[in-house]
């Protein structure tokens, strides 16, 4: 335990240190999606003189917006790739000389992800909340952002073991970057980050809910929304436990049958 | 402490066309050979042995690390170092190895050394003090205190180097693999790392691999070397039983005066050419200046050259001063191993 808590106090000092790229990923992503949602939501109820669309009234899309990048940035804090590029440049020959799990490397890097993510998402909620303040008709409270910043490092758990194995697809194909930007567009999509999943047909919802993407980004920011029922979660952690214990499987074989083919050549 | 038997390596690779042309093909379809790195090699090191593992480039020397050290899967053959199958990496196994590439960074870059040695002291459970003494033993016999707090990716390459190697060593591994440590140092690195690697066999006595295309480094640090050529084992015997096979000698004369026959000899000439009595193509003129000739022949074939040097050369205008018959250099006999053109007698 001494050698993970070591592991994660150094990931921290990594993320600290290189300051500019940490808080530019940050806002930029932040900006992108709060700037466009509020064109887009603002042309939209001005056409059709709605005040709530499935649900939704502008005020609190536009908090979704807010929450959904900072939602995502907890679950899924350090972009795809890394363990891919261990195996493209030859890095991960160093990890299979040491006494220690190199997947338990490569997760307590992204822990020091969440855990910085968590402080940006207090910084930027408590700025939105004193800047705009909170719409009437959402119930945020404390207690539903702490739900929802839970619930999202447990599908930090999802994430990290989705993103581990389409990287080591690397031990087959040396280069799987654009296997993690699909995977990336699918979680946005599914997972409720360009639109949110009640805009969604009923039906399609319905399947998306048995994926694990809407569980990384949708689901937590409902949480923190007070959208989320306590009747929801049995299934929300039946739908993720389900899809770990897959994954789990999944990335043990993929280990087993990709290690055979590392070579440990690189760059 | 480490057995290999009949360790064979082949690695499938993909073959593409220079060119444009080639690219868009090789997206359709792929042509694959089958590279053989290691074919049936066997050897074993004991505690406390160094032994030098030379061969040209591709010859299986980096491959063979790299199997020992748990690494890459061998294709055939078995493996034991300390009783464990390496690339079973079993915990028990890794705590007791170091590996060192000199052509990879295995610290972490983003981080000053200081900082990589305390998670290595957590990674192998070192305790305290015994890591504490370690540390100020090894950078101060490498002489690198002042860089230490340094971030790794800003340190020269010598220094990280020094840094590499005392990674590899804190929690004092029985057995190390050294793949190339001196690559690309000045002359001063290379003996420094030398220099420690011996006091630290010494002291230690682990068993060690060493890899490198540096004959100093082989001179220096190992009793015994195995040449590989294309995969396979050609030499593995103690280092000075090299200069036994060799089998050339070169004969040098110092020179005083001048000689139009000297003059007119080059270096590559047969020196049968220019002496009568010696045999066609079994010596050869390797310098000839104006005080110095220098020639290369078969070992039988020596004396004949030595004779012939001091009865033809010697004349009015120019007298042999001095005359030295020696063997051909550890290096150059191994280097004609690795070519395939020497002696190559498994001992």
């Amino acid at each position: 335990m001494r050698l993970w808590l070591h592991v994660l106090s150094l990931e921290l000092r990594k993320i600290v240190t290189y300051r500019v790229d940490f808080w530019f990923r940050f806002v930029g992503t932040l900006l992108a999606n709060v700037v466009v949602a509020y064109f887009l939501w603002s042309a939209v109820f001005a056409r059709t003189g709605a005040t709530a669309i499935r649900g939704f009234t502008f005020e609190a899309l536009i908090l979704y917006y807010v929450l959904a990048p900072l939602a995502e940035n907890v679950a899924r804090p350090v972009d795809g790739g890394a363990i891919a590029e261990e195996i493209y440049s030859g890095g991960l020959t160093k990890f299979l000389v040491y006494p220690a799990s190199f997947f338990r490397f490569k997760y307590v890097a992204h822990v020091a992800g969440a855990a910085m993510a968590i402080v940006q998402l207090a910084f930027v909620l408590g700025g939105y909340a004193l800047w705009h303040g909170i719409p009437a008709e959402v119930p945020l409270t404390f207690w539903t952002v702490a739900l929802g910043v839970g619930f999202a490092l447990c599908a930090g758990i999802l994430n990290y073991l989705i993103g581990a194995a389409v990287d080591q697809v690397a031990f087959w194909a040396d280069r799987v970057w654009s296997l993690n930007v699909m995977v990336m567009f699918i979680t946005r999509i599914l997972g409720g980050s360009l639109l949110p999943l009640a805009m969604f047909p009923e039906n399609l919802q319905t399947v998306v809910k048995w994926t694990p993407f809407p569980y990384l980004i949708a689901f937590p920011v409902q949480a923190m929304m007070g959208q989320i029922r306590l009747a929801d979660l049995p299934q929300a952690f039946l739908v993720m436990g389900l899809w770990c214990g897959a994954l789990l499987l999944a990335n043990r074989a993929l280990w087993k049958a990709g290690s055979l083919k590392y070579t440990g050549v690189g760059i | 402490m480490i057995e290999i038997k009949g360790l064979a390596k082949t690695f499938r690779v993909h073959q593409k066309e220079p060119g444009l042309k080639g690219s868009v093909r090789a997206l359709f379809r792929r042509k694959w050979i089958e590279k053989h790195a290691l074919r049936g090699v066997d050897f074993n090191v004991s505690e406390g042995e160094i032994v030098g593992l030379v061969g040209a480039n591709g010859a299986g020397k980096t491959t063979l690390v790299k199997i020992a050290a748990g690494i890459i899967h061998p294709s055939g053959g078995s493996v034991r170092v300390l009783g464990h199958v390496p690339f079973a990496r079993e915990n028990e196994f890794r705590r007791q190895i170091a590996l060192i590439m000199g052509q990879k960074a295995q610290l972490w870059w983003d981080l000053p050394a200081s900082d990589c040695f305390l998670l290595l002291r957590e990674i192998y459970q070192v305790p305290k003090k015994a890591f504490d003494e370690r540390l100020a033993f090894l950078a101060a016999t490498l002489g690198v205190e002042a860089h230490l707090k340094v971030q790794v990716r800003r340190l020269s390459l010598g220094e990280r180097m020094k840094m590499e190697l005392i990674a590899a060593l804190l929690h004092e591994p029985r057995v190390v693999f050294l793949d190339e440590p001196t690559i690309g140092l000045d002359l001063t690195a290379q003996k420094a790392i030398r220099k420690f690697l011996l006091e630290y066999r010494a002291v230690r006595r682990p068993a060690m691999i060493l890899t490198s295309h540096y004959m100093e480094d082989i001179e220096r640090l190992c009793e015994r070397i195995v040449i590989l050529r294309e995969g396979g084992v050609v030499y593995d015997g103690p280092l000075r039983d090299v200069a036994g096979l060799a089998r050339h000698k070169i004969v040098t004369a110092r020179l005083s005066g001048a000689s139009a026959a000297v003059s007119a000899m080059k270096p590559g000439d047969d020196a049968a050419r220019h002496f009568a009595g010696l045999g066609a193509g079994r010596s050869e003129v390797l310098e000839a200046t104006e005080d110095t000739l220098k020639i290369k022949a078969r070992q039988e074939e020596a004396p004949a050259v030595a004779a012939a040097l001091l009865t033809q050369l010697t004349g009015a205008s120019l007298a042999v001063v001095d005359l030295n018959i020696e063997r051909e250099d550890i290096g150059t006999v191994i280097e004609a191993m690795i070519r395939g053109g020497a002696v190559g007698a498994r001992a």
